[in-house]
């Protein structure tokens, strides 16, 4: 019976699982990279297969230091794994061609999971149920023999056995993929995420209550944690006010909210329709934060809706917690407020300065002063800092005419108060503004130190108009402070979206939603090959070199001295007419030469080589040099 | 990795593990004992088991009903040995874990000495050099002469080839052909070679070497005498005694 040796049936096994690699992944990923990896596959084929040629290890490691520096390199904000999987499949190519020893099957083996779930991440089709499958029985096959292979490389097994052995060993991924899915949705999850490098616990962030005293919103900002993800399209960025709460009641150094009756069945908000899914992470208030101007939150919770557009719960929110927002983009909301209301409210003790102030920014209408005042501190003298905060017992004061720098807080309050002292209503908003867009996860990334406070002012027949009168001049420390998002957290932040997202909050929508997916996979199966012109300038170089490489190092070994001075021989005998015979010894080849001259050269040239060559030395750099030397005094 | 567990604690459970030893084991020499596995799960085959004895394993792939491999051991030292654990270890199904289980067991068994050849050798030789005593293993003492050589301490008078003697001044003995065929006992109390294990080595050599070539041999020890004989069984029984000799 003929037999088969381990290390074969490993070998095709491998390639197998290669081959099923390539061919689930090459849709997402570039032109260009795929022919680097498919030539490196087919030649590690055809050297494992058909013949052996050997290959420079270290050149191997060299090329592949090489796409390991090229993945962080290239990966951009826009898109982190298009990159890593391209430069995954060209490691996986060289893993390939290299002489394989146990540990190299496992990288194999390894690298081709990872690509392998960075492909999930593209695409979700039906024909991925099929790949997965495959792609599970071929894995576990191969360890299974990479088992037998690490216990001894000589084993060698008739087909009947193999047979057996994969047969019998293919109910472990029978009995475990539907264990894997009971467990799945059986098991309790755990709300931490995958990558905490903060090291701190689920804890409530401090946040937005119904009393923001001045100064205190600045402890928020100062904290970069995450405080919520809106899983949305991308828009605009002046679009991107978060409403939170709206606080109405001044009393000098705070602002609270107070009930502002009911709901006004005339209030009407036009524009675009926005969708949102927001993952809350908890935090120390009641409130649901939604696109301006949120229309409709729903959610698990009891979530109660006040006319000014703010969604609140009864309990804090001390989980972490998944809502859909439907929002309007609208900067204005069409809205009849009774004379003489709340929003007209100041505190007792307003300075003199400030009524000045006031009087002196007013306009021919109510909308020229609400500009007037927006500009005033938008454009004028005054400074965005988190530092050295105005924090007397007169804050406003103390920014409009003394310390002159402050943060949203201040510009906000300011322009409040500046317009109820010109009789136009006006209220704070205290919600989030901006947010960082990650392309992979469609969302938006909201940080504490996103929070920000702005102003709706009322005017008459037309309702209340959002006003941002924070500068975005910015203090010498806040420019030094200021933290920037680093690609590397962006990606994080996708493993720990899609974990919460996927793992936490799976619910029954997500299974419909997933079964569409499915089905829409199934109605229309495309292939796409992109040819991405932009990279192949900078990648050109390192295709080039690769390939120059390795047919460098298979065609062209390095010859021993031997071999090459044997070659110059044979080239000088040939000039003369004469050709070595296979089965000729040097000797005897050298009669053939009549020339006594010619003859008595090569021959002391040949006797110099043997006596040399028989020595079991290797000929040496300067022996070689001795024999090129006698050669080349030959002359015909 | 918990179903991996499964299938590695159910692969190496229900194997039953038969050792047999060869008769004749000797010291410092290859030895192989022959293991059979048998597996007694119905209907699930046994993967990649590693069968260790002694410090030495040996690897069973794959089988269904039963498999039978010879491990080659290697016991130094003569004497009597207990087998009392065979280690049953597998790395089965991913090689996340080696699973293993010890049998224990209570198998005796005598490992004869190391046989060397060279007794009858080493003893002409010494004495010539040293003057010791020889006993005449090999030489005989009757039928007909060969030679004519000098004089061997202890050899009987009447061995004395005065002839001779009378004619080189120097005292000679006549050799008389061996006794090829005829018994012989070997008494080992009276060999004298300083190194004890060399002496049982060389006896076990010995006495293997006649059973070969039919010549009936005994041994005589401890105050024990085995009568020369040629049977397996008494082989079997002197190098047992060589092999758990012990100085008094």
């Amino acid at each position: 019976m003929k037999k088969y040796s381990i290390e074969n049936v490993l070998k095709i096994l491998s390639y197998l699982i290669g081959f099923e690699i390539f061919l689930f992944s090459f849709r997402n990923v570039s032109f260009l990279y795929l022919s680097i990896s498919l030539i490196i596959f087919i030649l590690a084929i055809y050297k494992d297969f058909i013949k052996y040629f050997s290959i420079n290890r270290n050149l191997l490691n060299f090329i592949t230091i090489i796409f390991i520096v090229l993945i962080f390199m290239r990966i951009t904000l826009q898109d982190i794994i298009t990159p890593a999987l391209e430069s995954l499949l060209v490691l996986l190519s060289i893993k390939f061609i290299e002489d394989k020893e146990t540990r190299d099957y496992l990288q194999i083996f390894l690298i081709s999971i990872l690509i392998f779930v960075g492909t999930t991440i593209f695409s979700f089709e039906i024909s991925f149920i099929i790949y997965f499958l495959i792609f599970i029985f071929l894995f576990n096959l191969a360890i299974v023999f990479l088992t037998y292979f690490s216990q001894d490389k000589k084993l060698t097994f008739s087909l009947k056995e193999i047979t057996k052995i994969s047969y019998k060993t293919t109910l472990i991924p029978l009995i475990s993929i539907p264990i894997t899915i009971f467990l799945f949705f059986a098991l309790p999850r755990t709300p931490y995420p995958f990558f905490n490098f903060s090291g701190s616990t689920l804890t409530a962030r401090s946040g937005f209550s119904e009393n923001v005293k001045l100064g205190t919103v600045s402890n928020i900002q100062e904290d970069n944690s995450i405080i919520f993800r809106a899983n949305m399209e991308k828009i605009d960025d002046e679009h991107l006010y978060w409403r939170g709460i709206t606080l109405e009641y001044f009393e000098g150094d705070e602002w609270s909210d107070i009930d502002t009756g009911p709901i006004d069945k005339k209030i009407k908000v036009e524009g675009n329709t926005i969708y949102q899914t927001i993952y809350l992470e908890p935090y120390s208030g009641t409130y649901f934060f939604g696109l301006d101007k949120p229309v409709n939150v729903t959610g698990n919770r009891n979530i109660f809706k006040k006319d000014d557009f703010t969604f609140y719960t009864k309990d804090i929110l001390s989980n972490r917690v998944r809502y859909d927002v439907i929002s309007i983009l609208s900067d204005t909301i069409e809205e009849k407020i009774p004379q003489n209301s709340y929003y007209l409210q100041l505190p007792e003790n307003i300075s003199q300065d400030i009524k000045n102030l006031s009087l002196s920014l007013q306009g021919g209408n109510e909308l020229d002063t609400v500009k007037n005042v927006e500009n005033y501190l938008k454009n004028g003298d005054y400074r965005y800092s988190l530092k050295n905060l105005p924090t007397s017992n007169k804050p406003v004061d103390e920014f409009l005419f003394d310390k002159k720098q402050g943060n949203c807080e201040y510009f906000a309050t300011s322009m409040a108060i500046i317009l109820r002292v010109n009789g136009i209503p006006s209220r704070v908003v205290a919600g989030y503004r901006g947010g960082v867009y990650n392309d992979l996860g469609n969302y938006y990334i909201l940080r504490q130190s996103n929070a920000h406070l702005w102003v709706e002012a009322y005017i008459d027949n037309i309702g209340w108009i959002r006003f941002d009168p924070t500068t975005s001049l910015l203090s010498e420390e806040y420019i030094s402070n200021s933290k920037k998002i680093s690609k590397f957290s962006l990606f994080i932040d996708t493993i720990n979206y899609y974990y919460n997202t996927l793992i936490i909050n799976y619910d029954f929508e997500k299974q419909i939603s997933l079964f569409n997916k499915i089905r829409e996979g199934f109605k229309k199966p495309e292939i796409k090959i992109s040819i991405n012109l932009k990279k192949l300038s900078n990648l050109i170089l390192i295709f080039l070199l690769v390939i120059f490489l390795l047919f460098f190092r298979v065609f062209f070994k390095k010859r021993s001295y031997e071999e090459k001075i044997l070659a110059i021989f044979y080239k000088k005998m040939e000039k003369l007419g004469f050709k070595k015979k296979k089965s000729e010894g040097l000797e005897e080849f050298l009669q053939k030469i009549e020339n006594g001259k010619i003859k008595e050269s090569l021959t002391n040239f040949v006797f110099k080589f043997e006596e040399l060559y028989y020595k079991d030395k290797k000929i040496g750099k300067e022996d070689y040099i001795a024999l090129k030397r006698i050669l080349s005094e030959v002359k015909s | 990795m918990g179903i991996s567990g499964f299938f590695g604690k159910n692969n190496i459970t229900r194997v039953k593990c038969d050792i047999e030893f060869p008769n004749e084991i000797y010291a410092n020499s290859e030895c192989p004992i022959s293991i059979n596995l048998i597996n007694k799960k119905a209907s699930y085959p046994v993967f990649l088991i590693k069968v260790k004895i002694f410090n030495k394993s040996t690897l069973f792939p794959f089988f269904e009903k039963n498999d039978k491999k010879l491990l080659n051991i290697n016991l130094q030292k003569r004497g009597k040995y207990i087998l009392d654990k065979i280690e049953i270890s597998s790395p089965f199904p991913f090689n996340f874990f080696v699973r293993y289980y010890v049998l224990k067991e209570n198998i005796e068994f005598v490992v004869f000495p190391e046989p060397k050849k060279g007794l009858t050798e080493y003893l002409f030789d010494k004495r010539t050099k040293r003057g010791e005593f020889e006993t005449n293993l090999k030489k005989g003492y009757e039928d007909e002469m060969i030679s004519i050589k000098d004089y061997i301490l202890g050899t009987p008078l009447k061995y004395v080839d005065w002839k001779s003697t009378a004619k080189t001044d120097s005292l000679k003995i006549k050799e008389l052909s061996s006794l090829i065929d005829k018994p012989i006992i070997v008494d080992f109390d009276s060999i004298f070679i300083k190194n004890l294990e060399d002496k049982i080595s060389l006896v076990t050599f010995f006495i293997l070497d006649s059973i070969k070539r039919n010549i009936p041999v005994g041994l005589k020890i401890n105050k024990k005498i085995y009568k020369p004989e040629i049977s397996s069984f008494h082989k079997i029984n002197m190098l047992t005694e060589l092999a758990l000799y012990e100085k008094v």
